[in-house]
């Protein structure tokens, strides 16, 4: 220990404080004043050979206390922390402790000065009541980590996968899981039950547990699966009405991943939009779905939509706990910036995109961050089978007279690869991209992309423009019988179609992705 | 667009392949003008091969003008790609839809 050190203690002795230095992560502890060693019983010898020594005497599970100490140590400034200390033959005492950046070491680190307190004006009653919030956090935490997420395998079939949860003080609702089901076919289902505290993460193990009593009860098999939708009906079938007894709600996707047919399929029951990462373009999408929360009507009638991808393309799905979290000036970090951050840093791939997003938004926070965070991201691995057809066609509102050439040239292919006994279906789907691109040209004031991918079993539209939001969600036609001339087109595109998406990009970017099932 | 005459009955025949955004207006423009003053009408689509929801709106509201004017507009020869859409928007709840023209001028003419 040197000179300053001495100094230190003295200072400390005269103040009545216990000094110490940590690492950067809070945990390894060092340099104890004689205030500290005696507040916490142990000698000058034992910090030395067991400097997380402190972590034993705290009234907490290990695990939570790591997590938390993982999730302050990310913080600027100050940080402060009372935790319930535990000493052989006495009362739990509350210790309050600080810590504070304190220089640069040798080895390039970090290192904090820290200071040890008794709370001294809790009495009794205090702490009996925060250690039975504390006893709260432990139970709902630990319901969080078992039931609601849990560890994750880092390689599925044809996926790679990272999840991470940073539960806040008061835990909440936030859950999620992957589930294979088959070679190549991956669920996911990840949602937030509104609400804190042990309620929402026991309705959160509710809902966990529905979605696995309906994959049972829907006899999921390779080869005959159900659909999304119809596991997600009887999830809603199964919680729904409780919920709305309870007057609770929650938010969530269900995405299915398979690799076989390199499609997403997904429904969003009101949760915050996903970000889809193009490789072969190197852009950024941001998605959302059609359905309400789950617990808001009974009944729904869930949508699902589909989204072809290719070899490295990315998937980013967070809770609202990244997306509201606001800065020193209350400003909302915003769906914008994770589009940004994901856009320049899924190179990283799904782990050190997680961690690069995470550290910016715990940045951005100022230390006022309180909220759970849930992030989960999907890199697709592996190559795709290719399709039969690919082309690609500039389309130009100037040039209104190749629209005709062009369906010709559409339906040509359609027929070719799916036979004239699908003639029908291939002339829905010729209906709905006509629709798609006179809506696109009635949008835009410059030029279209379009792109067809014919696969054995499936066709795959897209089409690029730059423009105004418009409503692609409206599946009705208008009742013929009213004479209605109108509003027609969006009924056109969905009924041609098994799925229609609408991608939002930067600024005005939108991309329409059109998909049919042949098989 | 062509126009005949049997049994003084005129049937209209729309000379284009695809009746979409582009050339609607033109379409709608010609279809009006040829339904006023008359209460019956045969449209022949029979070179129609495609057409969008623009060319679909023109044609329900040509209907509902001559059902305003308790009149008749018989649609005859629809092709394939046309059937289809018809059928998806249950075009058949409000038009009057024959096979052929013969079909729908004796349908007219009684």
């Amino acid at each position: 220990m040197g000179q300053n050190s001495v100094d230190l203690r003295v200072t400390a002795e005269e103040l009545g404080y216990s000094f110490f230095v940590c690492d950067e992560g809070l945990g390894n502890w060092r340099d104890p004043s004689p205030e500290l060693l005696t507040l916490f019983g142990v000698s000058e010898e034992s910090v030395l050979a067991h400097p997380r020594f402190w972590m034993d005497l705290v009234d907490w599970p290990s695990d939570v206390l790591n997590e938390k100490l993982a999730s302050l140590s990310l913080k600027r400034g100050t940080i402060s922390l009372t935790l319930p200390f535990k000493k052989e033959n006495q009362d739990t005492q509350l210790v309050t402790l600080r810590f504070s950046r304190l220089r640069k070491g040798e080895e390039g680190l970090f290192y904090r000065h820290g200071s040890a307190e008794i709370n001294k004006d809790e009495d009794k009653y205090k702490q009996e009541a925060l250690q039975a919030r504390d006893h709260e956090i432990e139970i709902s935490a630990r319901i969080q980590k078992i039931l609601l997420t849990g560890a994750v395998a880092h390689e599925l079939s044809g996926l790679e996968v990272t999840a991470e949860t940073i539960p806040s003080k008061d835990v909440d609702g936030d859950f999620y899981e992957f589930l294979p089901l088959s070679t190549g076919v991956t669920d996911l289902i990840i949602g937030d039950v509104m609400g804190k505290g042990v309620p929402a993460a026991l309705l959160a193990a509710a809902v966990k547990a529905s979605y696995h009593k309906a994959l049972i009860h829907r006899g999921f098999a390779p080869g005959e699966s159900s659909s999304i939708s119809e596991i997600l009906g009887m999830v809603d079938s199964l919680i729904t009405r409780n919920l709305m007894e309870l007057n609770k709600f929650l938010t969530l996707y269900y995405c299915r991943f398979d690799r076989n047919k390199s499609l997403l399929s997904f429904i969003d029951a009101g949760h915050t939009s996903f970000i889809y990462y193009d490789k072969s373009e190197d852009r950024c999408w941001s998605l959302k779905g059609a359905n309400m929360p789950m617990g808001f009507i009974a009944d729904q009638d869930y949508r699902e939509f589909l989204l072809p991808f290719q070899e490295g393309d990315l998937f980013f799905f967070y809770s609202d706990g990244i997306s509201e979290v606001r800065d020193s000036e209350g400003e909302m970090f915003g769906q914008e910036r994770i589009r940004q951050l994901v856009k320049a840093h899924a190179r990283l791939g799904p782990d050190g995109l997680i961690k690069k997003v995470l550290n910016v938004m715990f940045f951005y926070a100022a230390g006022t961050f309180d909220d759970d965070v849930t992030a989960v991201a999907v890199r697709i691995t592996g190559e795709s089978v290719p399709p039969s057809v690919d082309k690609k066609k500039d389309v130009s509102r100037n040039r209104p007279e190749e629209l005709e050439s062009l369906r010709s040239e559409f339906t040509a292919d359609l027929l070719d690869v799916y036979g004239w006994d699908r003639e029908v279906e291939c002339t829905k789907l010729t209906i709905a991209l006509m629709e798609a691109l006179a809506n696109g040209i009635s949008h835009t004031t410059g030029e279209l992309t379009l792109y067809w991918r014919l696969f054995s079993g499936r066709a795959e539209l897209s089409l690029a423009f730059s423009g105004a939001d418009f409503d692609w969600l409206e599946t009705t036609a208008p009742d013929p019988r009213a004479y209605s001339s109108r509003g027609y087109g969006s009924f056109l595109i969905h009924g041609g179609t098994d799925s229609s998406l609408l991608l939002k990009g930067k600024g005005e970017q939108k991309k329409l992705i059109l998909v049919k099932e042949f098989s | 667009m062509k126009s005949i005459e049997k049994n003084s009955i005129p049937i209209l025949i729309p000379e284009l392949k695809q009746i979409d955004v582009n050339n609607s207006p033109r379409f709608r423009e010609e279809l009006d003008a040829q339904l006023a003053n008359r209460d019956k009408v045969i449209l022949d689509l029979g070179n129609v091969h495609f057409m969008d929801s623009t060319g679909l709106g023109i044609i329900v509201s040509a209907l509902r003008t001559m059902n305003e004017k308790k009149g008749a507009l018989a649609i005859c020869s629809i092709t394939p790609a046309v059937k289809v859409l018809f059928d998806m928007v249950r075009m058949s709840q409000i038009a009057s839809l024959y096979a052929s023209r013969e079909e729908a001028l004796t349908a007219l003419s009684s």
